[in-house]
């Protein structure tokens, strides 16, 4: 991942500005972060198609699906 | 011995028989947080007139008769990310270090409903989102074993203060074990209840769907009975379960006391290769405690460990969301590692946070699957005991890494906050040089009672550990 991709994220997808403590981490963030979506990627490609998302808020037991 | 030594389970009778006065109890704790404050800053706040004046209330009302029930007239202090009505709750931030809510947390009514009595708001890692705290704003707070030595975090100042004997039980809460690691360096216990168990309206977010609200005390015992107080459904949080509490205290008895025939999961690929030998030796004690008292001991294969990893996306977004508008207009005002760990957030992307969800609903049909063949899960709470405030670098597997950007020392507690079930942290052996080892007993989803029932059996069986305090008290 590319510095001046992330730049471009903050800017214009996030509406931010880049700052420079910003600025000065944005060549870790690039490596730590495309580790981090590399580990979710190679999770994912084993899940079964239909697996849906946990819900954000577990409101009743049975959807922890307790056994 | 002072009054401050003794457990909520052997106070509460003494005041509801009039032999402990509340004001002489919150008086005594106000003198103990002078005393120890210099020392370990485990306060951000302490409330002084408002204790006394709750104080000189509750003991009117036990004088006429109108004890309320095990908590009260009893002090307590709540990390200060709960909200008190007019009283300051800086998340131990820069950011709100005015900021008076204008209602109290849920859980802070609750407790004043059954005459607990706040003494204070404790120290934490900036906005929770630490381990270690070392609070850039608010200074670090010190472990009260080894004053050089860091508490855990987030909820260090709560687990400190407990551990100091200058509140009687705190609240804290746990997004990635914030409760439990604290809990497990500064030798108290430390629950973590069932996601949605207790309400955290009224308290500052790390990341809402992993967060969870509960009590750090002095014993098991203790424990239960904060929770009894605090459990139970709050149509004013979203993510609070339609689940009545139960009387946790109850199960507490003799019949707890036996573990034959209890089926306990293990995962050693969970923490092989990164345990500190004392810790080690410590947890290898523990299961042959079990074992030798007739449980049985079978060890899994969770088929990943994801959790730790993908896992933090969840948090690491809902963090970022949360924090998105300060960081543009005052980010300035974050502790260095905390804007660090804060503003990665904002570079995952909504694909990578749904397959973490993905994740999750997995991890919890696996965990249901593991349930059909055990009670109760074990693990160490944290790899390694306290180390010095301020070290550079602790060890993690083959590697040296920074605690304060490193999740090191969550690595077997965040499992807990992503399935959210419930765990309990307790004290289970010390190192060498005297510092508190701790390890966790997970159970079903709603099924605190029976974790603190296993949780008991143990702590009941080792008098020695329950009973030993920090050196503040020499």
């Amino acid at each position: 991942m590319e510095v001046k991709t992330l730049h471009s994220m903050t800017t214009e997808l996030n509406g931010r500005s880049v700052n420079p403590a910003l600025a000065a981490h944005l060549p870790q963030y690039a490596v730590e972060v495309a580790g981090l979506l590399a580990a979710a990627r190679a999770v994912a490609d084993k899940f079964p198609t239909e697996l849906a998302p946990a819900s954000v808020f577990v409101l009743k037991p049975e959807r922890m699906i307790r056994k | 011995m002072s009054l401050l030594q003794k457990p909520v389970e052997q106070l509460a009778p003494l005041i509801k028989t009039k032999q402990v006065s509340p004001l002489e109890l919150v008086r005594e704790c106000l003198d103990r947080i002078k005393e120890t404050e210099p020392l370990v800053n485990a306060y951000i706040s302490v409330l002084d007139e408002s204790a006394l004046v709750a104080a000189r209330e509750a003991e009117q009302e036990i004088l006429q008769g109108r004890y309320r029930g095990l908590l009260h007239g009893i002090p307590y202090s709540a990390k200060d990310l709960y909200f008190t009505k007019g009283v300051r709750t800086t998340g131990g931030s820069a950011i709100l270090a005015e900021h008076l809510p204008t209602e109290n947390a849920a859980t802070i009514d609750r407790l004043a409903a059954a005459g607990a009595i706040l003494v204070g708001k404790n120290n934490l890692h900036e906005f929770a989102y630490g381990t270690t705290n070392e609070n850039d704003h608010y200074g670090p707070c010190h472990n009260p074993w080894d004053l050089q030595r860091v508490t855990g975090g987030s909820s260090g100042g709560s687990a400190a203060s407990v551990a100091a004997g200058s509140s009687t039980f705190s609240l804290g809460t746990d997004t990635g074990g914030s409760i439990r690691i604290p809990a497990s360096f500064c030798g108290v216990v430390g629950l973590k209840p069932t996601y949605g168990r207790v309400s955290k309206r009224g308290v500052i977010p790390l990341s809402w769907s992993m967060d969870h609200a509960g009590p750090l005390t002095q014993t098991v015992w203790d424990a239960a009975a904060v929770l009894a107080t605090l459990a139970g459904y709050d149509p004013g949080d979203p993510g609070s379960a339609d689940v009545p509490g139960e009387d946790y205290t109850a199960g507490l008895n003799a019949a707890a006391l036996d573990v034959k025939g209890l089926v306990v999961g293990i995962c050693p690929q969970y923490y092989n290769g990164l345990l500190q030998p004392a810790v080690a030796q410590a947890f290898a004690q523990v299961l042959a405690w079990f074992e030798a008292n007739g449980a049985v001991i079978r060890e899994l294969t969770h088929p990943t460990r994801d959790a730790f990893s993908v896992g933090s996306i969840i948090t690491m977004s809902e963090a970022y969301t949360y924090h998105e508008k300060n960081l543009e207009q005052c980010g300035e005002k974050y502790g260095p590692s905390i804007r660090y760990r804060l503003e990665k957030g904002q570079y995952l992307p909504a694909s990578a946070y749904i397959n973490a969800l993905r994740l999750r609903q997995q991890d919890r049909q696996i965990w249901a699957e593991i349930y059909r063949g055990i009670d109760v899960f074990l693990s160490p709470t944290v790899i390694m005991p306290a180390f010095p405030i301020g070290e550079q670098t602790v060890q993690f597997g083959p590697d040296a890494v920074d605690p304060r950007t490193n999740p090191v020392l969550m690595v077997l507690t965040s499992l807990g906050d992503f399935n959210g079930l419930p765990v309990i942290s307790l004290p289970c052996g010390f190192t060498d040089d005297g510092l508190p080892i701790g390890f966790q007993i997970q159970g079903k989803p709603f099924a605190e009672a029976q974790v603190l029932q296993t949780a008991y059996a143990y702590e009941q069986a080792h008098p020695a550990i329950r009973e030993r305090k920090c050196g503040l008290w020499k």
